[in-house]
């Protein structure tokens, strides 16, 4: 009898315990969900309207080849129709002036959804394989909470830039990011390694602030056809 | 516009300046423009494109030769600039315009948009500056 009184109480302390942890896990990964906008102090020249400059590599571990292709890059491209309306890469995206809002699209998947440009990042928290075909800008996620922290790996991004003047990031690299809350504020720590381009592991960190909900403003794009390929000439 | 419209149409602004954050176009803007220098031109409208991934003001400018030069006046996007205040209907074909902003490189006749003046009804609009993250 008192084996069995045992056994419950055990029992159920275990039930308690599980569902202990499974409420601070909950509250955890709760702690992300929601509006978020961008706070640009950090790097503030190269991510607001004055931007990077031809030829300004300074902070990234470019290798020789990366800096050839980065030399050789024309910024008159923007203009080109098929690329007016190409979206920043997930390389990049998070250093833009991006609001977005967290949450779960199923119970496996993280959904970003940002207002900039209309694109959507999905952090697969089941870890599945990336499907195929063509390589997206956004690349594929698979996500996993580590205590409070939610870190995410991104590959088969097609490629673009890592700074808005012609940087590269080949097909091959990796970036994983770490998600970490403090208080209102909400820190992605971004490492991308891709041989091809980088002579190492390039970090960064990238800042958000939490915002009551708002409506997204929607970002239809139309490109412009230059007569000359380039506007005023 | 009224003096009570011009009013609550400046507070708005204000307001919305005051919540808003970096406004930074999908390219860097120092590879087209020279953001060392400002300049200001007067002109007709004669386009005005409201779309991404930058809205445009075409502003047909008198030479001093008597000759017609077309500058292309570019924004930020539409959600930057509607954060603003603006709409499509901010601007319009033949509006009598004052457009200070950087010039574009290379001689082109570009521009960015710093600032803006109608004579008319005597609206105006400030940005923030490339320096103060805009």
């Amino acid at each position: 009898m008192n084996i069995t009184r045992q056994s419950r109480h055990a029992l159920a302390a275990g039930i308690a315990l599980t569902a202990l942890i499974a409420a601070n896990a909950a509250t955890a990964q709760q702690d992300f969900w929601g509006y978020w906008e961008p706070v640009i102090h950090e790097d503030a020249r190269y991510r607001g309207g004055e931007g990077a400059h031809k030829g300004d590599y300074a902070g990234i571990p470019l290798n020789a080849e990366g800096r050839r292709v980065a030399d050789a890059w024309d910024p008159d491209e923007y203009y080109l129709p098929e690329l007016q309306c190409a979206p920043h890469g997930a390389a990049y995206i998070m250093r833009g002036p991006v609001r977005f809002r967290f949450d779960h699209e199923d119970a496996n998947t993280i959904l970003m959804r940002m207002e900039l440009q209309e694109q959507e990042r999905r952090f697969y928290l089941d870890g599945r394989e990336w499907p195929g075909g063509e390589l997206e800008w956004q690349g594929h996620s698979t996500a996993r909470w580590e205590g409070e922290t939610l870190t995410v790996v991104t590959t088969y991004m097609r490629p673009r830039y890592l700074r808005r003047n012609g940087v590269p990031h080949s097909e091959n690299a990796v970036m994983r990011e770490h998600y970490v809350r403090h208080g209102d504020y909400l820190t992605v720590i971004a490492v991308v390694e891709d041989p091809q381009y980088l002579t190492g592991p390039f970090v960064r960190s990238s800042t958000f602030v939490k915002t009551e909900p708002f409506e997204f403003i929607p970002y239809p794009c139309e490109p412009i056809i230059w007569p000359n390929g380039v506007p005023g000439v | 516009m009224n003096v009570l419209q011009r009013i609550l149409s400046l507070l708005t602004a204000a307001g919305l300046l005051a919540a808003a954050f970096s406004a930074s176009a999908h390219h860097s803007r120092a590879l087209h423009f020279d953001i060392e220098q400002e300049i200001t031109r007067e002109g007709v409208v004669s386009s005005w494109q409201w779309r991404n991934p930058h809205p445009f003001i075409f502003l047909d400018v008198a030479t001093a030769s008597g000759e017609t030069e077309t500058w292309a006046v570019e924004l930020p996007n539409t959600v930057a600039m509607t954060r603003r205040g603006w709409t499509p209907e901010t601007v319009a074909v033949g509006d009598h315009l004052t457009i200070t902003g950087s010039p574009g490189r290379d001689g082109r006749r570009i521009m960015t948009l710093s600032s803006a003046h109608r004579a008319e009804d005597g609206w105006e609009w400030r940005g923030f500056g490339f320096r103060n993250n805009d």
